[in-house]
């Protein structure tokens, strides 16, 4: 090859290196939840504002790890926590090629077992990977970078029941989550320094077990960020456990009929709800009376198989939404 | 004239005895409609995102992630093969394991190892994109497909004979240094450990031999050497197995390659010496190797701009002597690309309307912006999987490098891939289509040879 030939192509590599870091580096310091376009399934990932990432479900096939890859920095091979939320294939395929492709430091695991071969496989696949594998109930608090997550099912006892024995319904051993952030969740500017990222980054877990407490009013008396992720809990259950409001929902079991009524909505009165769907599925997702429920209640209702990936932004007192169509 | 004949009769007579003495032995062919069959399973399942796509001879069959599936274990396929030719939601029963030489599972093994570091260091795109260019790839998602597909760039991730091509290149552009001799030795032992990782399928073999027939013409250095090198080497392969001549790959590879020998070579004489990379260096067969290094010297002199060229920017005034030589320089920086892309799309265009009845028009587009960036790609690649096998850390910096030219790569498809419009779609399966196709552009390569050889 030609010297000043070569010569240019080393420069072009470095210098799109440079704008590249630069420019990944400035999507990090806000709080960003990202419904990816997984098809018939959930599958999310939150970016906190110190740019730990962390994945609620993983989808069906492989499609988590495209959005994972175009969302994620190019140095950042670390997702800080994943979350499966029940042991159904639809939520769990996707996780065999993210611990594929990424190291993963906490899993919080479904607290039921399925006889699937798949299920088999998530067990060996997490116990290699090396995580540290956490089984969150009520009352559980974990916290990763400055975002929340507040567990509010499953309960302790029935858990520990299910281990042993799975319910008929996997649903009902969902997972279901309160994630927030604190209002005034500031961009973490220092963090755009490369090594000032990983040490921040570090120091990014704490897990606080069995502290039942009542009313968490952290979010500066109800002004903060907050949203609901569901999986795909029955409505009768999920009904009496929502501890309060907030500003999105991510709607239960891809829009079923199970999962969502007007005691639900009314309890949780969200003005965005996101429904996780795929186009032409079987079951007729999502189910009409929820999508009148939804408009007849004013809430904005965007979804995966019509408007593509939906992100939402947050710095803890504003909130944005954008989807890809 | 009369030696040449004579020799082209016997080969003729020699292929014709062949196939009346032991058949064509071609594969089984599975029908249409329910079927029930059992089968070794001899290359590893692709993933698509979805699930495994299980090939068996000219049926695919899609199955869920779980169980998976492995090369080499023989397996009971219950269910209905469609008019493409696809079995979906199967039953398969698993049979016992094949046995398999301990090499090949080491060589399985180790294109595993490495695609799987090479996941584990970049973004999935960039990934597939590297996997692809020096393994073959066998894990691509059905979105990334189809758009490498609409843009006529999916020949990158398989181990096709333009990657062969590039690997044989890069040897050969330090026969300046190393001597023609050594350069060419060298290339056909890159070819050979390039073919050994990709795990030697019929395809893979197929391009082996053609771009290792072409190399070792360079020896000679005579002008119409290459060419007869790769039709004889066609032949050997049709010879050893005539039903490689029906495979779509096989028929693609050679008209891809015979075009860049072609018209290629004509279309890159049109404008007088040019900026030569790798694949060029290697394709534009005329060059023989002294030539080359008086091309690329000539060039050298010709590409630093001097300051007074740099300065003289105005783009708006008639194109004075001095911004003619700059729009000269870049031509004659894009134009090598340009005519391997167009020729080889020229030659492959026919056969690809009739068999699949669709062709991309942005395809010669894209591959001029994208073939600059696959060497590099290439290359770092190599170097990635070779230390990512020792030690991760530096693998991990080693990919940011390649990262770049595989992100423009990604980019530049993405962008083209959402063009409307971008495909054609007419004349699948019209044989008259296919022969005038063929007959134009044959024609057009011969009007190209006397008006060049006349300027000779």
């Amino acid at each position: 090859m030609n010297k000043n030939k070569f010569i240019f192509f080393v420069a072009l590599i470095l210098v799109g290196l440079g704008v590249l870091l630069i420019w990944q580096s400035l999507q990090i310091g806000k709080f960003r939840f990202i419904a990816c376009d997984v098809g018939q399934g959930d599958g999310m990932m939150i970016i906190a504002p110190n740019g730990a990432e962390i994945v609620v479900d993983g989808g069906p096939g492989s499609r988590i790890t495209d959005c994972l890859s175009r969302h994620m920095p190019l140095w950042d091979r670390t997702i800080e926590m994943v979350v499966l939320t029940h042991p159904h294939s639809e939520h769990m395929e996707g996780f065999l090629d993210i611990f594929n492709r990424y190291e993963v430091k906490t899993v919080l695991d479904t607290v039921a077992f399925n006889k699937t071969q798949l299920y088999q496989r998530w067990i060996k696949v997490i116990g290699q990977s090396g995580a540290k594998i956490v089984h969150p109930y009520v009352g559980d608090e974990v916290k990763v970078g400055d975002v929340n997550f507040d567990i509010i099912w499953p309960p302790k006892d029935k858990a520990e029941i299910w281990k042993l024995s799975p319910p008929a319904d996997l649903n009902d051993t969902s997972i279901v989550m309160r994630v927030s952030i604190p209002c005034h969740s500031r961009p973490d500017r220092e963090s755009i320094f490369l090594f000032a990222w990983i040490l921040n980054k570090s120091a990014y877990f704490s897990l606080t077990q069995n502290q039942v407490e009542d009313d968490k009013a952290i979010n500066c008396g109800g002004s903060g960020f907050c949203m609901y992720l569901t999986g795909d809990l029955p409505k009768e259950i999920l009904g009496k456990i929502i501890p309060g409001k907030c500003q999105v929902l991510k709607v239960v079991h891809h829009g079923s009929r199970t999962g969502t009524d007007v005691r639900v909505l009314d309890a949780i009165d969200p003005q965005l709800a996101i429904i996780q769907v795929g186009a032409k599925n079987q079951y007729g997702h999502p189910h009409k009376e929820v999508l009148d429920a939804l408009v007849a209640k004013g809430i904005k209702v965007l979804r995966n198989d019509a408007n593509g990936e939906i992100e939402v932004d947050s710095d803890g007192t504003t909130w944005g939404v954008r989807s890809e169509r | 004239m009369f030696k040449f004949y004579l020799f082209g009769t016997f080969l003729v007579l020699a292929l014709a005895l062949r196939l009346a003495l032991f058949g064509f032995n071609s594969e089984v062919k599975i029908p249409q409609g329910p079927v029930v069959f059992e089968a070794v399973l001899k290359q590893a399942p692709q993933l698509n995102g979805r699930g495994q796509v299980l090939k068996f001879a000219n049926v695919k069959v899609y199955t869920d992630f779980l169980p998976q599936y492995e090369a080499g274990e023989r397996l009971r396929i219950e269910g209905v093969v469609d008019d493409k030719y696809r079995i979906f939601n199967p039953k398969v029963t698993q049979r016992q394991r094949a046995r398999e030489s301990e090499i090949s599972s080491k060589i399985s093994d180790l294109r595993e190892k490495i695609s799987g570091n090479i996941g584990k260091v970049l973004p999935k795109k960039e990934a597939i994109l590297v996997q692809g260019t020096i393994l073959g790839v066998d894990n691509i998602d059905y979105q990334f497909r189809q758009e490498l597909i609409n843009t006529g760039t999916i020949h990158v991730v398989v181990v096709s004979g333009q990657n062969m091509a590039i690997a044989a290149g890069i040897f050969l552009a330090f026969s300046r240094y190393l001597g023609r001799r050594l350069a060419v030795v060298l290339a056909l032992i890159g070819v050979l450990c390039y073919a050994t990782i990709a795990g030697f399928q019929p395809p893979v073999v197929r391009a082996a031999i053609m771009v290792s027939a072409a190399t070792i013409a360079k020896l000679f250095g005579r002008e119409l050497w290459p060419i007869w090198s790769l039709v004889l080497a066609a032949y050997a392969i049709v010879f050893i197995n005539p039903a490689a001549a029906g495979e779509i790959s096989f028929q693609l590879t050679f008209a891809a390659t015979l075009g860049i020998m072609t018209l290629g070579r004509l279309l890159a004489k049109t404008t007088g010496p040019l900026a030569r990379g790798p694949v060029t260096t290697f394709l534009s067969a005329s060059a023989s190797l002294t030539s080359f290094e008086i091309n690329s010297k000539k060039h050298g002199e010709k590409f630093t701009p001097k300051r007074s060229e740099v300065r003289s920017g105005d783009l708006s005034s008639r194109a004075t002597p001095r911004n003619r030589t700059a729009t000269r320089t870049f031509l004659q920086g894009v134009w090598p690309a340009a005519t391997v892309a167009i020729s080889a799309y020229l030659f492959t265009a026919p056969l690809i309307i009739f068999y699949f009845g669709r062709i991309s028009i942005l395809a010669p587009l894209v591959n001029i912006l994208v073939i600059e960036a696959v060497t590099p790609i290439m290359i770092i690649g190599f170097v990635l999987a070779l230390v990512s096998l020792i030690w991760m850390p530096v693998a991990q910096i080693v990919a940011f490098v390649v990262f770049v030219p595989a992100f423009y790569f990604v980019k530049v498809v993405e962008i083209f891939a959402a063009i409307p419009y971008g495909q054609a779609e007419f004349g699948e399966g019209n044989i008259w289509l296919l022969v005038g196709g063929y007959t134009a552009v044959a024609l057009v390569t011969l009007w190209l040879w006397t008006k060049t050889s006349v300027k000779d």
